[in-house]
């Protein structure tokens, strides 16, 4: 363990959130993971599985999933969802080339370093492996953006800053209270690329006109 | 084919002999997406020709390609160039050694139909440079006035042709601009078969306005 699980001790909050505060922002993720991922068969990692609240929608769509996560906390939650390990991401307990797909959704803001995390994807996927990304749109969520109104957001210059913050335009979410890196677009896509992945397709949704959520799906060749 | 830009090339030919910071942080990134190189590259809508040297100076051969021929007037001395639309490029299958298309994708109707082209006469291994306004940041959704605090409205995805713009005397409101989203831009350069290597955000107060990346014809 590299560093201390922040979810720990948000686990229940977080378990309450996901299904009810934020439900809808769940339905629109659950929507992009199946659009993204398509159907199994096969393995599906979960790295970062948190409480496992998206193990039902890859069981559906085929896959059998397996979670990692940090926190035993959020592992409380998810082991009534699926099989998992505690890991960190960025040292997978799983052998190179033996999963068939893997998926990162709502953790990339959660590590220190996604690009290490991105490296570990790429070694355990097997060949034509697909690997879904998932999570807050880099450009238009995080401490530099105040969303308070969802159709003007205001914009300013901590989009190049890197670190770890607690600064929310809303006292209600995640990052006020459990803090989110930032990951500027350009990180993203080249963590993926230089995992030896190949970017096959990119999504964006958000309501009232401005994306929240960014997502891709990339193979290993 | 009407060519938006020819009422406006001696405006643009002034604006970018100029060389504002915005165009020289858009030059240098062109220079550090291509490379070092020896062989042709074509200038993908090159207008003026004002990347020209640019391509020139990282030891390729430039030739252009535009629709304006008000603007390849100016282009002329700068590079040879003909007049051709960028989504039906006269050019043979993979005969290119690297393509560069410079602050040109928001100047086109359905630019997913210019990367196909240039995937389609690039050479195996060939690069493709790209280098825009960054699609998130920078468009009729986006309002720069306070240079700190950015304004981001609800019509990032809409995807037609604005004059709209915060600003009297930049691009969009004199010549029009076609909204670009970040998913549309990616995917179609990997739904022409290009392969993605490297992306890359620049700006001068923390927000990026300049986007750019390269990728290779397998």
């Amino acid at each position: 363990m590299t560093s201390p699980a922040a979810y720990d001790a948000f686990a229940d909050w977080y378990e309450d959130y996901l299904s009810h505060a934020a439900a809808p922002y769940t339905a629109r993720v659950q929507e992009l993971l199946r659009d993204l991922l398509g159907g199994g068969p096969g393995r599906c990692l979960e790295v970062c599985c948190g409480t496992g609240a998206h193990a039902a929608t890859l069981r559906e769509l085929g896959w059998i999933p397996v979670g990692v996560d940090l926190s035993r906390g959020q592992l409380r939650h998810a082991a009534a969802r699926l099989p998992v390990a505690a890991g960190d991401a960025a040292a997978l307990p799983v052998r190179d080339a033996t999963v068939g797909a893997a998926t990162v959704v709502l953790g990339h803001t959660d590590v220190p370093d996604y690009a290490s995390v991105l490296a570990e994807v790429g070694r355990v996927l097997a060949p034509g492996g697909r690997f879904v990304h998932l999570g807050v749109h880099p450009c238009f969520t995080g401490a530099f953006a105040d969303r308070s109104h969802p159709s003007r957001l205001v914009i300013d210059g901590r989009y190049a800053d890197r670190s770890y913050s607690f600064d929310a335009w809303t006292p209600h979410g995640v990052r006020a209270r459990v803090g989110a890196w930032h990951v500027p677009l350009a990180d993203l896509l080249n963590g993926v690329t230089a995992a030896g992945l190949r970017i096959e397709r990119v999504a964006e949704s958000g309501p009232a006109g401005v994306p929240d959520m960014f997502g891709l799906v990339a193979r290993r060749p | 084919m009407t060519a938006a830009y020819d009422a406006h090339a001696e405006w643009y030919e002034r604006l970018t002999v100029d060389a504002p910071p915005y165009v020289t942080r858009a030059r240098e990134m062109l220079v550090e997406l291509l490379g070092p190189g020896a062989d042709g590259c074509l200038d993908l809508c090159c207008g003026t020709g004002a990347h020209a040297a640019t391509v020139r100076g990282t030891g390729r051969a430039p030739f252009g390609v535009d629709v304006s021929r008000g603007q390849l007037r100016y282009a002329a001395r700068r590079l040879p160039a003909v007049v051709g639309d960028a989504a039906r490029l006269p050019i043979r299958d993979g005969a290119v050694p690297a393509v560069a298309c410079v602050l040109a994708h928001t100047d086109v109707p359905d630019y997913g139909a210019v990367v196909r082209e240039a995937a389609r006469v690039l050479r195996p291994g060939g690069r493709f440079a790209h280098v825009g306004i960054h699609p998130c940041f920078v468009g009729a959704h986006a309002d720069r006035r306070d240079p700190e605090r950015w304004i981001i409205v609800g019509r990032y995805f809409d995807r037609g042709r604005s004059f709209d713009s915060w600003s009297p005397t930049g691009f969009r409101n004199r010549v029009g601009g076609w909204q670009v989203t970040m998913a549309d831009l990616l995917n179609a350069i990997v739904g022409a078969g290009l392969r993605l290597e490297r992306v890359e955000e620049d700006g001068d107060n923390g927000i990026a306005d300049i986007l750019g990346l390269v990728a290779i014809r397998p």
